[in-house]
């Protein structure tokens, strides 16, 4: 009796261990049977953006008549209205440029970028508004991440107080 | 392989803080600034002009003024006496210590039908404005005589250009 028991008691125990683990129908006899389901689950890392480099359109005399200065992904202005040949002012360290954002992730996820449909820089006494902003992706970003430059259009009044404009705007990455 | 959607316009409003904690979506704040300064205006005081004085053509010559003023003649050409000469003057106001440029155009001086050519030289090609958005300038220039020009008073423009650099 004890020989034979004993042999059973370790059998059992090994077989307790895959069970767990998908083993196909070890059913005992009668009506029950085991099928494995899976599940799974895969953390990946959050996506952040974060401003690097602000969006600016630069030093412009005061025009005569309402115009409209636009700068690109690139940071290339065009003018129109009454600020065409406004721009040729020394900009020293003020000069245009787009906005310049970096969005952090899972390597090789696809994400999107919504930004505001205006936005507005104000002085004391003045303001103007920002539309059509443009996204574009740089080039040389690091694994994970992904450099993206924002432009837009300035509107400038014929009248524009003189003085220098600051506004914000939100720019939102989401996952696709 | 990385690939962006670019921009869906208009959906600011969902672009909140509370957003934070999905780690699905991420907002940030981006500044932009722009900066108007006062337009340069060039200014040119009714009585200054650029005077070449009074002189005989004998076979012809030219007659030069610089910027300060000082009347000098060429060739042929004779100053009588009396003759005065004198730069031309402007005044520049606009944007405080901004540097701007300086160009002026050539001309002619007319009488009748004779037409004498010129050419100008500013004071300088470059300046700044004072810190109360402030500048003059003057402007020589060197007028071609003709042996056959006959006496008259001649007169004539040109244009003066500043622009912000």
């Amino acid at each position: 009796m004890t020989f034979r028991i004993r042999p059973s008691l370790t059998a059992l125990i090994v077989l307790a261990a895959p069970l767990p683990a998908a083993s196909p129908a070890l059913a005992a006899p009668g009506g029950t049977a085991t099928m494995t389901g899976t599940a799974s689950a895969t953390i990946i890392t959050p996506i952040t953006i974060v401003a690097t480099a602000p969006l600016r359109f630069g030093v412009m005399a005061r025009p005569t008549a309402a115009g409209t200065v636009t700068v690109s992904t690139a940071g290339v202005v065009t003018t129109s209205g009454g600020m065409v040949g406004n721009t040729a002012i020394a900009q020293g360290s003020s000069g245009p440029q787009a906005g310049k954002f970096r969005v952090s992730g899972e390597p090789g996820r696809q994400f999107f970028v919504t930004l505001p449909a205006a936005a507005t820089v104000t002085r004391s006494g003045g303001s103007m508004t920002i539309t059509l902003f443009t996204v574009g992706a740089l080039t040389g970003s690091p694994v994970g991440t992904l450099d993206i430059a924002v432009g837009g259009t300035l509107a400038v009044g014929a009248a524009q107080p003189i003085g220098t404009y600051n506004g914000t705007y939100q720019i939102t990455a989401s996952y696709n | 392989m990385k690939t962006i959607i670019l921009a869906t316009i208009g959906i600011l409003a969902t672009a909140t803080p509370a957003f934070a904690g999905s780690g699905n979506q991420s907002t940030a704040t981006g500044t932009a600034t722009a900066t108007i300064v006062a337009p340069i205006v060039l200014t040119h005081p009714a009585a200054a002009s650029l005077n070449f004085g009074r002189f005989t053509t004998g076979t012809g010559g030219s007659v030069t003024v610089t910027a300060a003023g000082v009347g000098s003649v060429g060739s042929d050409v004779t100053f009588v006496p009396g003759s005065t000469n004198s730069a031309d003057q402007f005044t520049v106001a606009g944007d405080a210590s901004r540097s701007f440029s300086i160009s002026t155009t050539g001309g002619n001086v007319t009488s009748g039908a004779t037409n004498l050519a010129f050419t100008t030289t500013a004071s300088a090609a470059t300046a700044s404005l004072s810190t109360t958005g402030t500048a003059s300038f003057t402007v020589g220039g060197t007028l071609t005589v003709t042996g056959t020009a006959p006496a008259g008073s001649y007169t004539g423009t040109y244009s003066a250009t500043v622009t912000y650099n």
